[in-house]
């Protein structure tokens, strides 16, 4: 899921987003590629980011990481925001 | 050298007169007595076998907790199963509000699990991938059906 998806899956489920939180955690994304998930996507991201931004952050943070972990269905996420995002 | 040279050596007993090697031979054989020895009662073997059980029980629990919140994820439970949009935009306060409050009690799973030896993040993705495997997807055809 890119960035965009991920913020209009914040903004139908959460009601909020930051695009700050989903730059942070895929950072390492532009030299790791696929195994990018490997790095940023833990507990202490998570902490890190709540210290720096607040709760909010942390929630988004958390959502991030179970969607890439495939915790919650990507799939049927995707589909929702497809028509969202005109693809 | 002759042996009157050094009175003292020869005074001493054979354990005595050993040199630093053997001093180390010893201490690693008290050490090893000390292993085999039972603590509180119970033999190594015991132990292991708590220790076992223990993993185990830690394990199932975790397996619990990690279940019960995959299974109340509002979104999957509520969105996925309304197919009337003007419905879905009713709910949308809800559902988030859900959502947020889900999303907190994950974190506290996490949390809470921290000390223990078990990547619980790994072990959700694992959970959640068994339980699509088990339960069939639910498609905009299957929907009208089940409800």
């Amino acid at each position: 899921m890119n960035r965009a998806e991920h913020m209009a899956v914040d903004e139908l489920l959460l009601g909020y987003t930051d695009e700050g939180v989903h730059a942070f955690i895929d950072q390492s994304a532009a030299w790791l590629g696929f195994g990018h998930r490997s790095v940023r996507h833990t507990i202490e991201t998570i902490e890190y980011l709540e210290a720096v931004k607040g709760e909010p952050a942390a929630r988004i943070a958390l959502f991030h990481i179970l969607i890439d972990n495939k915790i919650v269905d990507r799939e049927w996420l995707e589909s929702e925001i497809s028509s969202k995002l005109n693809y | 050298m002759a042996p009157e040279d050094n009175p003292e050596k020869g005074d001493q007993p054979p354990s005595e007169r050993a040199g630093p090697e053997s001093e180390a031979s010893s201490e690693t054989a008290r050490q090893s007595h000390q292993a085999d020895t039972p603590i509180n009662g119970s033999s190594p073997r015991e132990e292991l076998k708590d220790s076992f059980d223990r993993n185990q029980l830690i394990q199932r629990n975790i397996d619990m907790a990690l279940d019960v919140v995959l299974r109340t994820n509002p979104a999957e439970n509520i969105l996925k199963n309304i197919d009337d949009e003007e419905l879905v935009d009713q709910s949308r306060d809800q559902v988030q509000s859900m959502m947020n409050e889900w999303l907190d009690m994950y974190r506290d799973l996490l949390e809470e699990g921290r000390p223990l030896p078990r990547d619980l993040i790994g072990r959700s993705a694992e959970l959640a991938e068994e339980t699509r495997e088990k339960e069939p997807r639910v498609s905009p055809e299957s929907r009208s059906g089940r409800r």
